[in-house]
């Protein structure tokens, strides 16, 4: 019975004295501490496959998906890592340093902030395809939306984007064009819960993007802004000024894809061209 | 007294440890006060965006304690007091939206309260009432995340009570509402104001439910940390100045509620 | 008046037997190793536990009666039960400790703050009716518990070791009131104590309950 229990209890005391817990705690903040700082430089672990981070506004969030997973079957080195958002949200994160290596926004504002600034390369800077904005409203049109002067109307529970975001700020001229005035019941932080509103049946009306309706169209219906009064919204990308050569190579890949064999693939989701 | 406190030795590296803590908690909310614009502060502050903002997030989170109070303390008593059949499943469900990611939590409120929703339908269809987009709305987001924080505490209130006093005042002739609010609650105070002040201090900083169930509208549902959300897109330095005043109001309520604590504690000695 | 107990009650592994009867006057201590139950005996007859099985009787009033689900609630029972500190409320002072039980019974503000006065001064305390409880020393907390206890006029008196958590001149000052409070009492007196001297000196009859413990703890109170 000694030696094993000896051994044991010889273990426990080395386990609970106090040099070994304080030992094992600055490693644990060691770890930690690399793991956190080990994030922040060189992304590219391995030495054979490059990640590129591509930063894109929410609208372009099913485009892209399909273009990142038909990109990295051509190019089976470089890792497509997809980061979605509001464009304003995502050129705030980007200009406070968030680690992207492309950006691509649904306006044309965001990327000149950046590209002023110097964190965006404006040389590189293309647009590649367009966007224009829909009526959407639940399935079956129940409120028998038929035009932009409806959503004016005290039955009709519409949300917009929020006035930053570039979907907000397009429904804002294309109602004053059209001379309507509305009353919002909730000003979105971007396009995606304008979208959601109607789809779970909150909302009866939401003004978005035509690729965004075309996108639930099994859960949605859409309403055509005539396009006298309606805005199209240049998506412009491109690439960051702080990366490597590598990254900056299949950066450059991911664009001409994206404005080559990504043009299909976006055309089949609504965007129009360039 | 402080040689008192030191002379008995702590942990090995205890201090460092606690440093670690203290500076990622203190670090990123000094870097707020630092950037903070203080030259255009009170013009920002008194814009109309923010100040309805500020007193949109006082008015519900101090609707949603009050909401919390009374229907939290019941279920806390009857948790504490009470078995029944799942009583432990019971206590997890109610314990639940603690843990929950708060966007979850606004859209399960959603399928209950929504237009489409379990009972949001029935109010729908027949009385015309829509709950979202209006600041009930905004409340309940508050209330389902909050209302979880004050039932813990006092449950673990409760359970530790001391059941002579109770047994003292009910022989006296207290019947039991008496007896709970002259005699438990009472006895419970440090307890409780810790309950109170987490539970608003929840309900204040609520996002995630509420944006999702109640929406953004400035005026309706648009509390501050929307208002401070909505900013940070609008590039204007909104942002920062909000922070600033939502961390100095919780800051000042929960340094006051403090003082009571010690007060109480100090007071109630035996 | 007689309480008659005959109530048993199960608590998990722990199984208390009790056989009681005690009369008007009398002065029953309930002694016993720590733990058999005596503390639990207390509760049961003021109501603040259920009994398993059984009855409890008082005046011919029925507190408790398991098999016919009848269950008289504390603050109808009017049975005092004095702690071993006290167990006043920390947030009243000494004269609205002693209020209490008045103004829980409906009595108005005023007339029970002056009933409570005249119940303080004679229990000596009179001059400490702002004091808050932990301002006062054990044996003046225990004399202010008994006063508000008395002051409802309960029909039986129940103590929980009233002076184990005093000290020396604490004891001595408590031993010296309760005996006094004894003799003028009228209904039974359940005391559950330690000391020796205490029961020697106050009790007029001693119940003992003897415990036999393996996997459950079978406790039995008769006399």
């Amino acid at each position: 019975m000694a030696r094993p229990a000896l051994r044991l209890l010889k273990s426990i005391r080395l386990f609970t004295s106090s040099r070994f817990i304080t030992v094992l705690g600055i490693a644990a903040l060691g770890i930690a501490a690399v793991g956190v700082l080990g994030g922040c430089s060189a992304k590219n672990a391995s030495p054979s496959g490059i990640t590129l981070d591509v930063y894109a506004t929410s609208s372009l969030t099913q485009a892209f998906t399909r273009i990142a997973h038909d990109f990295e079957s051509l190019h089976p080195e470089v890792k497509v890592v997809l980061n979605f958002g509001g464009s304003a949200t995502l050129e705030k994160q980007i200009s406070e340093g968030a680690p992207a290596d492309v950006v691509a926004f649904a306006d044309t504002a965001n990327i000149v902030r950046l590209s002023e600034s110097k964190v965006v390369n404006s040389k590189s800077v293309i647009t590649f395809a367009t966007n224009r904005l829909a009526i959407i409203v639940a399935k079956g049109n129940p409120k028998a939306i038929k035009s932009i002067s409806d959503l004016a109307r005290a039955d009709v529970v519409l949300v917009l984007c929020e006035i930053a975001q570039p979907c907000g700020k397009n429904a804002a001229t294309a109602l004053e064009r059209a001379k309507v005035v509305v009353e919002p019941a909730s000003l979105e932080l971007n396009v995606s819960g304008v979208v959601q509103k109607v789809v779970s049946g909150e909302a009866d009306a939401g003004v978005a993007y035509i690729t965004d309706a075309l996108a639930t169209n099994s859960e949605i219906d859409h309403v055509e802004i005539p396009s006298s009064i309606n805005i199209a919204n240049l998506y412009p990308i491109g690439i960051v000024s702080k990366i490597t050569r590598a990254e900056n190579n299949a950066a450059s890949d991911f664009i001409n894809f994206v404005v080559g064999d990504g043009a299909t693939i976006l055309r089949k989701f609504g965007f129009g061209a360039p | 007294m402080t040689r008192q406190q030191h002379t008995l030795k702590a942990p090995t590296g205890i201090a460092l440890l606690a440093a670690v803590c203290g500076v990622v908690i203190f670090l990123p909310l000094g870097a707020v006060v630092a950037r903070v614009p203080w030259g255009h502060f009170w013009s920002t502050l008194s814009s109309e965006s923010s100040t309805s903002a500020m007193w949109l997030s006082l008015r519900t989170s101090f609707i949603t304690t009050v909401l919390a109070i009374v229907t939290g303390l019941p279920l806390a008593w009857t948790l504490a007091h009470r078995e029944f059949p799942l009583k432990s499943i019971v206590r997890a469900i109610c314990v639940l939206p603690m843990v929950l990611p708060p966007v979850v939590g606004g859209v399960a409120l959603l399928y209950a309260f929504g237009r489409r929703g379990v009972v949001g339908s029935i109010l729908y269809d027949w009385f015309n009432i829509q709950i979202a987009f209006t600041q009930s709305a905004a409340i309940l987001a508050q209330y389902f995340v909050a209302v979880p924080f004050f039932i813990v505490v006092m449950e673990s209130a409760f359970e530790q009570a001391d059941i002579r006093l109770t047994g003292a005042a009910r022989t006296l002739g207290a019947r039991p509402w008496r007896t709970l609010l002259h005699v438990s609650l009472p006895s419970m105070k440090p307890a409780l104001i810790a309950a109170i002040a987490l539970t608003w201090a929840r309900a204040l900083g609520e996002f995630g439910a509420t944006i999702t169930f109640a929406g953004n509208s400035p005026g309706r549902t648009q509390t501050l940390p929307l208002a401070i959300y909505g900013s940070l897109e609008n590039r204007d330095d909104g942002a920062l100045t909000l922070s600033f005043v939502m961390m100095a109001i919780s800051f000042s309520v929960l340094i006051l509620l403090r003082q009571r604590w010690l007060g109480a504690l100090r007071r109630g000695g035996v | 008046m007689t309480l008659r107990m005959t109530c048993s009650i199960d608590r998990g592994n722990f199984h208390l037997k009790i056989d009681l009867t005690a009369q008007d006057g009398e002065v029953l201590a309930i002694i016993g190793p720590n733990g058999a139950g005596k503390t639990t005996t207390l509760m049961l007859v003021a109501g603040l536990l259920a009994c398993s099985r059984g009855q409890i009787i008082h005046d011919g009033l029925v507190f408790d009666d398991a098999a016919e689900g009848v269950f008289v609630q504390p603050e109808n029972r009017h049975v005092g039960i004095v702690f071993q500190d006290g167990a006043l409320f920390a947030h009243l002072s000494a004269l609205q400790n002693v209020a209490f039980g008045l103004r829980a019974r409906g009595t108005k503000k005023r007339e029970a703050l002056a009933t409570a006065a005249i119940m303080l001064d004679s229990f000596d305390m009179g001059s400490y009716g702002a004091h808050l409880p932990h301002q006062l020393s054990g044996g003046q907390r225990q004399r202010i518990a008994l006063a508000r206890t008395l002051v409802t006029a309960p029909a039986i008196l129940l103590l929980d070791e009233p002076t184990a958590a005093l000290d020396t001149d604490g004891r001595d000052e408590t031993r010296g009131l309760l005996s006094h409070v004894f003799t003028s009492f009228s209904g039974p007196v359940l005391l559950v104590s330690h000391q020796t001297e205490e029961i020697n000196a106050m009790a007029t009859t001693i119940a003992r309950i003897d415990v036999q413990r393996d996997a459950n703890v079978v406790a039995t109170l008769t006399n």
